[in-house]
């Protein structure tokens, strides 16, 4: 039981320093929201790792890690294509909420900590972040977006992107070892 | 006399169908086609699909010279690549597309873009 509550701690201590728990009290307390909220957030957590893609393929030099920011930039497009799809398709319209402000407040903050390396220091800053951001992501997708998820169709893209996000967490977890050696 | 070669005659019509189809079925007597519609009868066809970040089966079991199809059904593209250089590579698989391989030897394969986690293996039977 202590092993439960210690990981339970550990991952919202992860969620709240990458911005997923960064909520005013009130709605953390709650954590309730709505199919429109939950087809913001989804979008807004995957363009923020696109963005985080981004500045790795322009700035380093390694090939390692332009190759697995490009795989990152690619698949997060690849969901969010498919996540505005279905919206389209449900007649949904994503609703800006406190949960994709957050996750925007803190991206940008992150974002101009990487502009502000260079060399082995961004790669290592940048594989770093993307192992907390994809291990926070599947921790609010598993237990915040889909148990809120009312439509099934919604509901089952979030579960379908799960093990995406597990690969690229453990694709992630790769390269921070071959970067330390 | 006219009812003997009208009977010989209903007798040939009947016996020339028969024989016809009697030299078709034959099992001792195969045409080239058949022989090789046989051949190919004998290397099967496996599928192995691309689904939630998987490759399915992780294993495969085939006999040398069967055919795998490996279809994505996932939501990303992804590869099929051998480990071993210059044995196999699919090149890049957008969701819906496919890609077959005629398979002499064993072998362990990855995904080139999800290197961590989507490896699987296709082997020989003894």
């Amino acid at each position: 039981m202590k092993i439960i509550n210690t990981l339970t701690k550990s991952a919202i201590c992860l969620l709240v320093s990458t911005g997923f728990l960064a909520l005013p009290t009130n709605a953390q307390k709650s954590q309730k929201l709505t199919d429109p909220e939950i087809a913001s957030v989804a979008v807004t957590a995957n363009q923020i790792d696109i963005d985080y893609a981004k500045i790795a393929i322009k700035k380093s030099k390694n090939q390692q890690v332009i190759d697995f920011a490009k795989t990152m930039a690619k698949d997060h497009g690849a969901v969010i294509k498919q996540a505005v799809a279905l919206v389209t398709k449900l007649g949904v319209t994503p609703k800006d909420n406190a949960t994709s402000q957050s996750l925007n407040a803190q991206a940008v903050k992150e974002r101009k900590a990487l502009n502000s390396k260079s060399g082995k220091a961004f790669d290592k800053a940048y594989v770093d972040n993307e192992v907390a951001y994809h291990t926070a992501v599947i921790n609010a997708v598993e237990n915040v977006l889909i148990p809120n998820a009312t439509n099934k169709e919604l509901h089952d893209l979030l579960a379908s992107a799960v093990p995406l996000f597990k690969a690229h967490l453990e694709h992630a977890k790769m390269l921070q070892k071959s970067l330390g050696k | 006399m006219k009812n003997r070669i009208a009977v010989l005659g209903i007798r040939v019509c009947l016996l020339f169908p028969i024989l016809f189809l009697l030299s078709c079925s034959s099992p001792n007597k195969k045409s080239g086609a058949n022989q090789q519609e046989t051949e190919e009868n004998i290397h099967k066809t496996d599928t192995v699909t691309i689904q939630m970040m998987k490759f399915n089966p992780e294993v495969l079991n085939v006999s040398k010279g069967d055919t795998v199809i490996w279809i994505n059904q996932g939501m990303v593209p992804h590869t099929v690549k051998s480990y071993q250089d210059n044995k196999f590579y699919s090149d890049t698989l957008a969701p819906g597309q496919s890609w077959k391989w005629v398979i002499i030897d064993s072998a362990s394969y990855f995904c080139t873009i999800h290197p961590a986690t989507m490896k699987a293996k296709v082997m020989l039977r003894e």
